[in-house]
């Protein structure tokens, strides 16, 4: 697995347990209302488990996975811009900064659509450009 | 295809369909009037989806294809894989039976069973990414 798809991947666990923390929290103050008002954190909930979960998950396993040119991963440095444009803008969604924050993560997805897009094709024609 | 896979692919699976039922019912809401109950299944409806759907997808594709963690223990503690498909699913199904009964106030306190269904899927969670963390590595770690 490629050091890329590595810190996606932990990234995404560590929103993943943060999220569901957060999550659990504001479950239990639905069902005993008591404990201090965690609904206000619902937005981060939810932004951390769509975007710093499953989007971050798929990301960093597509960039493993999907096949490759030559037998490498073109753009790693690039690739880089898609991670710390994704991370940074949903924490920066999470914090508050909503219009940041989503412009943040549309230039993300956005470089990874551009990153992926070359490397979405058959097996033929990957090993071809393999074997070339 | 290991079989804790098979099960967690099995039951995402279930969870997509009930989801999707559920999602039909709140549609017929918009053009019926439906019980007041049809209303509160909104969460329901996300998390069966999320959680149950592709959450669920994602643990079972995880514990196959991730790389293997060592030679003795190849997917990691299989102990911890199998609490968290339990907690994932019973925590879920505790969920969706208590929710809907807690926002319309039956006779029994469903509060509780809401916040036990909370702990054991958030247990779910936790177990998940410790075996998932020790299994994120390059070649030759």
């Amino acid at each position: 697995m490629p050091t890329l798809s590595r810190r996606f991947i932990q990234c995404a666990l560590i929103h993943f347990a943060i999220g569901s923390t957060l999550g659990g929290l504001i479950l239990i103050d639905k069902g005993i209302p008591q404990i201090y008002p965690l609904r206000q954190f619902l937005p981060a909930h939810t932004e951390l488990m769509f975007f710093g979960w499953v989007m971050q998950m798929i990301f960093g396993v597509a960039f493993w996975i999907f096949p490759r040119s030559q037998g490498r991963r073109k753009n790693p440095e690039y690739a880089w811009i898609t991670f710390g444009l994704l991370n940074v803008g949903l924490l920066t969604f999470a914090s508050g900064l909503n219009l940041i924050g989503r412009i943040l993560e549309l230039l993300s997805v956005l470089s990874f659509i551009k990153l992926i897009w070359q490397r979405a094709k058959p097996f033929e024609v990957a090993k071809s450009l393999r074997n070339r | 295809m290991p079989k804790l896979t098979i099960w967690f692919i099995r039951s995402a699976v279930a969870c997509l369909i009930t989801s999707l039922m559920i999602g039909v019912a709140l549609a017929l809401g918009t053009v019926f009037q439906l019980p007041p109950i049809f209303s509160t299944l909104r969460p329901t409806f996300f998390h069966l989806f999320m959680f149950g759907w592709v959450t669920q997808l994602i643990f079972g594709v995880a514990f196959w294809l991730f790389p293997k963690f060592s030679k003795t223990q190849p997917r990691g503690n299989e102990v911890l894989w199998w609490i968290t498909f339990w907690g994932l699913n019973i925590g879920l199904l505790l969920r969706v039976i208590s929710e809907p009964l807690y926002v319309l106030n039956s006779w029994i306190d469903w509060g509780w069973s809401l916040a036990f269904s909370a702990i054991l899927q958030w247990i779910a969670v936790i177990c998940f990414v410790y075996n998932a963390w020790q299994r994120v590595k390059g070649k030759g770690h």
